[in-house]
């Protein structure tokens, strides 16, 4: 609103209000209704190009949508799903060779060889691609199918897993009785190369002729998906079936230890391949003194009935004195931590540790049991629900009575050594990307600023530096 | 009606405060000029001198003062070189002066231009200046920001180098296409399941066998060898989206009569790409084994590359019937549009 005195003004201007004057406004009409024009009626206005009629027309019109033409696609054969899901490709043409130096049996335990890579022994002559991809060490989130071949980087985890490799053979600690068993955990966060060093060991161990056994997921053995029996001795629930997998391939894996072609004649080793006492295998086989051990596993991969003594006899005669060393492994030992997926007869969920293969691992990694001179090797992983038992074990925590903690697990781990599996170190993190950088995957140069950068991204951890190299997601 | 007026109070007439330094300012450009009768105007800073008199070329001032006095000149063409001339009369070579006989016929390496020398100011010359005068105070030198950047204390790395390269940027880090592809996969909002499934279609690319070269497939022009495609799959998956990319669309719209006429219409590089990841996607999505998406999507880009793809056909369709009707393209005089953003050759057509 306008003041009506300006400011600081002279003079007054002449101002007219023109809606002031005598004249009233009326806030109403004085015209006669009936002069009004008409009201509409109401609906939408006649347009002059569409008459009512024909709009009605249109909106009953039923419109007929195409189905899109779907394609017919065949149905996946039996097992067609898994064998693509577990495909191993450990070899890209695209990539550019790398010389690499060999992940040589000379290499246990050396610690000037930390912080490089090293090309895993795959000559002609060599069959250790082979039998590791027979143990199934090899896995698909690994990332071999990138490079031209399978190459792995020897870190200071390598070493003390080369250690304990290199205490059993040198016979260190050995008890009255000449054994000598090491037992010991990887642990760490996710992505942090615990399989790996689990490859690692079997690599060494195939090299120097030891007898591996490898459970490569331990999730296989409680998720209910192989036939299950409980046997009246133990209390313990039997799994043939998969027992057959694991023997065909440890038969594999192993064939030239179990012929005893490596040895000399006057090894006791070449001995120990002939079954120094007689054993049952299933209810009617028996398997006579001096029989091959060779033979006996491959009579009971043909017929899973046998399979669980055969597994046994060949567990018996390693711990024997004369025979070869052995490598017992296993992969997510967290899965076999939680009950398991299995119900007994009055459905009751069946406690992992009730599960005849899983026991006699954690046997082996508790000491209950032990080889002559062997390594137990477990490592835990990170894909797993909540293993609080299992957490507070590896902590060395005792089980706190107001914590519903699963009184078994810490036990079953006892006296094992922990392995903490740790990020990369900035020497080891930099051979990793120059291996990356060389094999021509990575385009980015390996400079300071573009090293720093990925380390710190990645925060040393092996699995998101490859993500932070060469992936969109990581 | 009378016009409006306004009355302004007092209060709002004050000045306000200027967020300014107190410092004089010392951008020349802000500063205005000025100008007092008792200021001698500024003598321009270089004086036109006597050397810079305009005067022909000495041949050409020959031939002027020869058409003048009505004989012949001393040389029949303007512009004779020096050389040619030392070689053609030897009496000249007595007469031509010390700096030439050296280097017949070889160009000077140096300049002869005159430049005006500025005689000193006589009331002070350089000697006396510096003899007596204080020394002025050395002006520091001009910091650049990398020196800046190095010098920061406490700092374990320098500063960045602006302007930032373009991936720099936390929500533009992958290249534009890249992003396109993703955007183009995506159902739903998820975009980290897009991202993952992108990531399969590169990883795909990787690990496949490098594509064969075929004869007559229009791949984009300066294509790297196709060999060397599978360790830059970026490069891959653009070479086949740019390449069976169309340059128009076909836009159906009515003409005279009441029959709706095909009008080609130009597309940005943008839409061009869209185009193909529809085509590409829809071949995929066509073929007969059971692949997952990435599989099946990477398939049909190795595809495009060797030149088996059905999008190929669709591009030529689309790009005969755009030839056809070419006489339909409306160029629309009332729509002014700068050169420089015309980014498609409508004369191609």
């Amino acid at each position: 609103m306008v003041s009506p005195i300006l400011w600081r003004c002279p003079q007054m201007p002449h101002i007219i209000y023109p809606f002031k004057s005598g004249l009233r406004i009326h806030s109403f009409t004085t015209t006669s209704p009936l002069s009004a024009k008409p009201l509409k009626p109401k609906g939408s206005p006649p347009s002059s190009k569409m008459n009512p009629g024909k709009q009605r027309m249109q909106s009953s019109k039923v419109h007929v949508k195409k189905k899109p033409i779907m394609v017919q696609k065949p149905a996946y054969e039996v097992g067609q799903r898994k064998e693509l899901r577990k495909r191993i490709v450990l070899s890209n043409t695209n990539a550019i060779p790398v010389v690499l130096p060999t992940m040589t049996a000379d290499l246990i335990g050396n610690e000037d060889a930390a912080g490089a890579m090293f090309a895993l022994p795959s000559r002609e002559a060599d069959t250790i691609v082979d039998r590791l991809r027979a143990l199934e060490a090899f896995q698909t989130k690994q990332h071999w199918p990138f490079f031209y071949r399978p190459c792995t980087l020897f870190r200071k985890e390598t070493v003390e897993v080369g250690r304990l490799l290199e205490r059993v053979m040198r016979r260190e600690g050995a008890g009255e009785d000449g054994r000598v068993n090491e037992r010991a955990i990887l642990h760490g966060y996710y992505g942090c190369g615990r399989s790996m060093l689990l490859l690692q060991a079997m690599t060494w161990a195939l090299q120097k002729e030891w007898v591996v056994i490898a459970i490569p997921n331990a999730q296989d053995l409680v998720i209910g998906h192989t036939e299950y029996e409980l046997e009246g001795n133990s209390h313990l629930w039997l799994q043939k079936a998969y027992t057959t997998d694991l023997l065909n391939r440890v038969l594999e894996a192993n064939q030239k230890t179990l012929k005893g072609v490596g040895f000399p004649s006057s090894c006791p080793a070449r001995a120990m391949m002939k079954i120094s006492q007689s054993y049952r295998l299933g209810r009617t086989d028996e398997v006579q003194k001096g029989d091959l051990m060779k033979t006996v596993l491959e009579t009971a991969v043909l017929d899973p009935l046998l399979a669980w003594d055969a597994f046994n006899a060949l567990l018996g005669e390693l711990s024997l004195p004369g025979s070869p060393p052995a490598l017992f492994a296993l992969d997510n030992l967290n899965q076999i931590s939680i009950p398991s997926k299995y119900r007994d007869p009055a459905f009751n969920a069946i406690h992992s540790h009730d599960l005849a293969l899983p026991n006699t691992f954690l046997a082996y990694l508790s000491g209950k049991r032990g080889f002559h001179k062997g390594v137990t090797l477990a490592a835990t992983s990170s894909k797993c629900s909540r293993t609080l038992a299992l957490d507070a074990a590896l902590e060395g925590r005792g089980v706190d009575p107001y914590e519903r903690l699963d009184p078994r697990i810490g036990p079953s781990i006892e006296g094992a050594q922990i392995i903490h599996v740790d990020s990369l170190s900035k020497e080891e993190a930099k051979a990793l990307m120059d291996y990356y950088n060389e094999s021509g995957i990575m385009k980015d140069p390996v400079d300071i600023a573009t090293f720093n950068e990925k380390y710190a991204v990645s925060a040393g951890n092996p699995r998101d530096l490859f993500g932070a190299c060469l992936r969109i997601r990581q | 009606m009378l016009p409006r007026t306004a009355s302004v109070r007092s209060s709002i007439l004050r000045i306000l405060p200027r967020h300014t330094s107190l410092a004089p300012r010392s951008n020349p450009v802000l500063l205005r000029n000025f100008a007092s009768r008792y200021t001698p105007p500024p003598t321009p800073s270089k004086p036109i001198g006597p050397s810079q008199d305009v005067l022909p070329h000495i041949s050409e001032e020959g031939a002027i003062t020869a058409g003048i006095m009505g004989g012949e000149g001393l040389y029949p063409m303007p512009g004779v070189p020096i050389g040619e001339m030392l070689r053609t009369d030897p009496t000249a070579l007595q007469n031509t002066p010390k700096l030439f006989k050296g280097i017949p016929g070889v160009k000077r390496e140096y300049s002869t231009t005159a430049t005006p020398i500025e005689p000193p100011l006589p009331e002070a010359p350089a000697d006396i200046a510096s003899s007596t005068a204080p020394a002025p105070a050395p002006t520091p030198p001009p910091v650049s920001p990398d020196a800046f950047a190095l010098t920061i204390p406490g700092a374990k790395y320098p500063l960045p180098k602006l302007p930032l390269p373009s991936c720099s940027h936390l929500k533009h880090r992958y290249s534009t296409l890249l992003e396109q592809v993703t955007n183009f996969i995506m159902i739903g909002g998820r975009k980290a399941k897009a991202e993952s499934l992108v990531d399969q279609i590169l990883a795909n690319l990787r690990t496949r066998p490098a594509p064969k070269p075929r004869e007559g497939t229009p791949l984009l022009p300066g294509t790297p060898a196709l060999s060397t495609l599978p360790l830059d799959p970026i490069q891959y998956l653009q070479t086949a989206i740019d390449s069976v990319s169309p340059l128009v669309k076909i836009l159906m719209l009515k003409g005279g009569g009441g029959a709706k006429q095909p009008v080609p219409y130009p597309l940005r590089l943008r839409q061009r790409r869209r185009f193909a990841l529809t085509w590409i996607s829809a071949a995929a999505d066509k073929k007969k084994d059971r692949l997952g998406f990435a599989e099946r999507f990477a398939d049909e880009v190795v595809a495009v590359v060797e030149g088996r793809s059905s999008a190929w056909e669709k591009r030529s369709q689309v790009h005969k019937l755009a030839v056809v009707s070419r006489a339909n393209v409306i160029i629309d005089p009332g729509r002014t549009v700068a050169p420089s953003k015309i980014r498609f050759p409508i004369a191609v057509l």
